[in-house]
């Protein structure tokens, strides 16, 4: 008895194809996370898997308790050291992986085994912290294709094949699919519990808070994705009037251009313009899906006057007294916000303070003495701001060259750009077009933010990427900031059809090899790719509370407790009815359709008056019915003959006849 | 049951404690007692299953909930709908761990006599229609030791086109025998986890399966002297006549050629074999031999004697009170004799 026991136990140990499974699912699982932790975290996995293979092979023992213990603190060690003893979340999950990896050392009875499956659930929750990508998405799922699968293996104690048992996973995993949608849509979002903190994520993107030249040359070369835009309501602009601002520099110490000192991005909040009582003819109103680049700053277009985030954003966006938008913390996360913008034409600006126009004339004194002789001549020539911008402008129009790889400047980089190279990039024509202005008496900063965008028909909004970068110059005339391009004047092709229009063959080159002249079913394809992150990102990932309310307002005609609470049981409940018809179908059996025309047949006799008994074979019925109704004698023997063929030939030509005799019976069949 | 049976061979009775269920479990018996009352065939469904999370469902749906609170403080839409993805999980496994047991059928085909003291083999004829055919079923009578099983589905095959035929699968589920008598195993429970361990479907069935138990064999000295003597009507027994009447330990002074050598050469002991005349030709198993035992261990030596007398090849009868089977010497014969020990009535030989 005590043997038997013994034996039943042994049920309950992993098996070697239970272990396999659970060691592919484990590093299906942990692959995606590994890639964000300490490198030795990856020998520890092999070290692991190999060991726990050689206790299989009876090579070596079970860890001890002393060894795991030491193991462990070794990991929590290990851990401490390379993250210096920070508290965070890229920490925890290494201790996650660590205990993950560790268990598969002490893997031996089915309740390991589900533990090591629940510590892989958890696992490819972690994934989503830092990439939330439909591709990751569609992993993770396969990642719990996997794991299921392995599960299943657990106790599945009958043989069959790999295809067969990843197939049962997927199939269980499809089932529970739809009941998630539903709990997806309608389960009430709350807010954060505590305070949590955020993945420390990847390295910025986009510009920084200084432009020197050259800078935007490299990120004009980068092929991702800034932001996307949808507008609301109303017209969106064309491409041409698109200028995402991003930020104002309006410090330059001869080379470079910064923020000044005095510009706070956070808590200036008074804004220089309000809408004019009888504006708003020319609001815009869009949504920005901006791709984290981990600085505070984001776009919008002149001039932001309401801005809202969505709730899954978690952060608040301030409007400065720039016109700019910024948020609370850098941009960790893809973020979502909807914008109002007005044309200045229907704002109320209020002046420039002493100091403030000050700092908008202000150059260092000493650097590029020809920029700044040439613009005081201006002033002392036109007197007009406008004929200054105008002759400025013209002079652009010269002799200048639009090119991604200028010369390289030094000190005097106006001067040299100016007079000695003249070929150069936006950030080039702006600074110098800023300094030539300030010099000149107006008032003037450089703007930096993207320009354009590439529109996607397939879901209705537009693509900024970062090789949309641009600099351009405000200026302050009339009372009012006004926006200069000096690009346009060398270049016009840059602002009218973007980027890859503007630049020769070389330069083409350079922006990313094949990116402008991949084939057009290439193009196509990135469109939809690009189409199908984008309400990826929209529906799925942004999915919030107000998100939900709209569908249930759609939906069901209000967002009343008692409607969604109805909405949900009455979808649970056809639902569980589906499954149960599906997956449980008692007597369920699927017949083939030979066995489906032998019911018909036995329905068709049953009419006649005569039943086949459960023992009665097809053949031994028709020749008793043959006996008995002389009239279908013809019909009855044809099915006894093929009936038998069928027994004993097993061919499948007879198997269609025997199907056409009982479905036509009791009519004889045509004999060819 | 043809298989040859040795007495030495057979473990001693274990003590085994009496099983009771709990008080819970009693009344959950007698509901399903109200609900299912014993047949030989029993069809697995709605009315006879019950489900419940294990343990590690229970645990499951604290992990679930673990990635809700994670996704909920991220704001993570992706790590909720995985959690949503998990609970759901859970449910569908309600389903698929229901839809493994659904539509089994299981019926009684019968058991193999066994001694007290062994296990009984009861065997269980299983069909199922499911495609997918049902996975790792344990299967115990209440109190008995488990096993699993898988029922493999039945194989689609054109070569039988009536569709009609359900291959059955036998299993064997064995109780222990501590009395002899008539075994009535109680109830047999299926259960199963499958697929995900999550859910624990059940059934505790009432089946109306029923066993033959033989007394345990109890070597005991087999009197001579008492061989149908006390009847008196077969006259006074001699011992030393031509018929061979049983076996007595060998003492000093017997005579060497009734030395039973058999025995001798297994190293069962040394026994001479003693004859009666031929007013006594048969030799009978007597309840009364045995006058000096306990009455169950009566039984007990007079099966020992039979099995002893079936493997020498001596025809043997039986008297007991009230019954009484003519010398005879074949497998029929042994087993009418088992079982007219298996259910004699002890009460009746006051």
């Amino acid at each position: 008895m005590d043997a038997s026991i013994e034996a039943f136990e042994q049920h309950k140990l992993i098996r070697h194809e239970n272990l396999l499974w659970l060691i592919v699912a484990q590093g299906v699982a942990i692959v995606p996370l590994l890639f964000h932790l300490p490198l030795w975290m990856w020998l520890m996995w092999l070290g692991a898997m190999v060991w726990r293979l050689r206790i299989y092979a009876g090579k070596l023992a079970f860890p001890t308790t002393v060894t795991k213990f030491i193991l462990g603190t070794a990991c929590v060690a290990g851990l401490m050291l390379s993250y210096r003893g920070q508290v965070g979340v890229e920490p925890m999950i290494g201790f996650l992986v660590c205990a993950f990896i560790l268990k598969l050392l002490e893997l031996r009875t089915h309740k390991d085994g589900l533990l090591l499956l629940f510590i892989g659930f958890i696992a490819v929750g972690a994934q989503f912290l830092f990439t939330q990508t439909f591709l990751m998405a569609f992993y993770a799922w396969a990642s719990c294709v996997a794991l299921v699968t392995a599960w299943q293996t657990i106790y599945l104690t009958r043989r069959v094949g790999v295809i067969y048992k990843l197939k049962s996973g997927f199939l269980m995993l499809l089932h529970a699919l739809p009941l998630m949608v539903v709990m997806f849509v309608i389960m009430p979002r709350l807010g954060p519990l505590w305070h949590v903190p955020l993945p420390q994520g990847a390295g910025q993107t986009g510009f920084s808070d200084s432009l020197s030249p050259g800078d935007l040359g490299q990120l004009v070369k980068s092929q991702g994705t800034a932001f996307r835009v949808s507008f609301n309501a109303g017209q969106a602009p064309s491409p041409s009037g698109m200028y995402w601002r991003g930020l104002v520099l309006d410090e330059f110490d001869g080379r470079t251009w910064r923020l000044s000192a005095q510009w706070d991005m956070r808590l200036k909040n008074g804004q220089r313009f309000v809408p004019k009582p009888a504006g708003g003819n020319n609001l815009m109103d869009y949504t920005v899906q901006l791709e984290p680049h981990q600085y505070p700053w984001l776009f919008a277009l002149a001039e932001p006057i309401k801005v809202t985030s969505a709730k899954t954003t978690r952060q608040n966006i301030h409007i400065t007294q720039q016109g700019l938008l910024t948020a609370h913390h850098p941009v960790a996360s893809r973020m979502q916000y909807t914008v109002l913008s007005a044309s200045a034409d229907d704002l109320t600006w209020s002046a420039l303070g002493a100091a403030e126009h000050t700092q908008l004339l202000r150059l260092p004194t000493g650097t590029n003495p020809q920029a700044q002789a040439l613009g005081q001549s201006w002033r002392e020539q036109y007197q007009a701001p406008q004929a200054i911008i105008a002759a400025a402008l013209k002079w652009y129009n010269q002799d200048f060259y639009y090119t991604l790889e200028p010369p390289v400047l030094g000190k005097h980089s106006v001067d040299e750009f100016l007079w000695t190279t003249k070929r150069g990039f936006c950030e080039h024509f702006a600074s110098s077009f800023a300094v030539l202005m300030r010099a000149a008496g107006i008032p003037a900063r450089v703007v930096v933010g993207y320009q354009g965008g590439t529109y996607n028909a397939l879901e209705d909004y537009w693509r900024v990427s970062q090789s949309d970068a641009h600099a351009w110059v405000e200026v302050w005339i009339a009372k009012r900031w006004q926006r200069v391009d000096p690009t346009s004047a060398v270049a016009p092709q840059r602002i009218e059809q973007g980027i890859d229009r503007a630049l020769d063959e070389q330069d083409r080159a350079l922006v990313g090899a094949g990116h402008y002249q991949a084939p057009q079913w290439l193009g196509a394809l990135r469109e939809r790719m690009d189409a199908a992150g984008y309400v990826w990102n929209r529906w799925v990932l942004n999915y919030d509370t107000s998100k939900q309310s709209d569908l249930f307002a759609r939906w069901l005609g209000g967002t009343e407790p008692w409607r969604i609470g109805a909405a949900f049981i009455g979808l649970i409940a056809v639902m569980l009815g589906g499954y149960t018809l599906w997956v449980i179908r008692p007597h369920g059996a699927r017949k083939t359709p030979l066995q489906k025309a032998i019911k018909q047949f036995d329905k068709t006799c049953l009419t006649l008056g005569y039943r086949r008994y459960r023992e009665e074979s097809l053949a031994v019925f028709a020749y008793r019915l043959a006996e008995q109704k002389r009239e279908y004698q013809a019909a009855c023997h044809d099915i006894a003959r093929i009936s038998e063929h069928v027994l004993y030939r097993e061919d499948h030509a007879d198997e269609r006849t025997l199907m056409a005799a009982l479905k036509q019976f009791p009519k004889p069949i045509h004999h060819p | 049951m043809d298989a040859p049976i040795n007495p030495a061979a057979i473990a001693p009775l274990k003590a085994s404690a009496p099983l009771k269920p709990s008080r819970w479990q009693q009344y959950f018996f007698k509901w399903i007692d109200k609900r299912s009352p014993p047949a030989a065939t029993v069809l697995l469904g709605r009315k006879n299953l019950y489900t419940f999370p294990t343990v590690m469902g229970f645990g499951f749906l604290g992990l679930s909930l673990l990635l809700w609170v994670l996704g909920t403080n991220y704001q993570n839409n992706l790590i909720l709908a995985l959690s949503y993805l998990l609970i759901s999980l859970l449910v569908v496994s309600i389903l698929h761990t229901y839809a493994n047991l659904a539509g089994l059928n299981i019926r009684v085909a019968g058991a193999k006599p066994a001694f007290a003291g062994e296990q009984v083999h009861f065997v269980l004829e299983v069909s199922g229609t499911r495609a997918k055919g049902n996975d790792n079923i344990v299967v115990r009578w209440w109190g008995g030791d488990p096993m699993t099983f898988d029922f493999e589905p039945p194989a689609v095959s054109t070569s039988q086109p009536t569709g009609t035929s359900q291959q059955s699968q036998p299993i064997t589920v064995s109780q222990m025998a501590s009395r002899r008598g008539y075994l009535r195993p109680g109830k047999l429970l299926l259960e199963s986890t499958y697929p995900l361990g999550l859910i624990r479907c059940w059934t505790w069935l009432n089946l109306d399966a029923c066993a033959v138990v033989y007394p345990k064999p109890l070597k005991a000295d087999f009197p001579a002297i008492s061989l149908g003597a006390k009847q008196g009507q077969h006259g006074e027994p001699t011992t030393g006549g031509d018929d061979f009447s049983g076996l007595k330990e060998y003492r000093a002074g017997d005579p060497i050629k009734h030395i039973a050598w058999k025995h001798y050469a297994r190293e069962q002991g040394l026994y001479s074999k003693e004859y009666a005349s031929a007013q006594e030709a048969d030799t009978w198993l007597q309840w009364q031999s045995f006058l000096h035992l306990p009455p169950e261990e009566r039984l007990s030596a007079l099966c020992y004697w039979a099995l002893e007398f079936d493997r020498l090849g001596v025809p043997y009868g039986l008297r007991l009170p009230g019954k009484q089977l003519p010398p005879g010497l074949d497998d029929g014969h042994r087993l009418s004799v088992l079982s007219a020990l298996a259910r004699f009535d002890t009460s009746l030989a006051g």
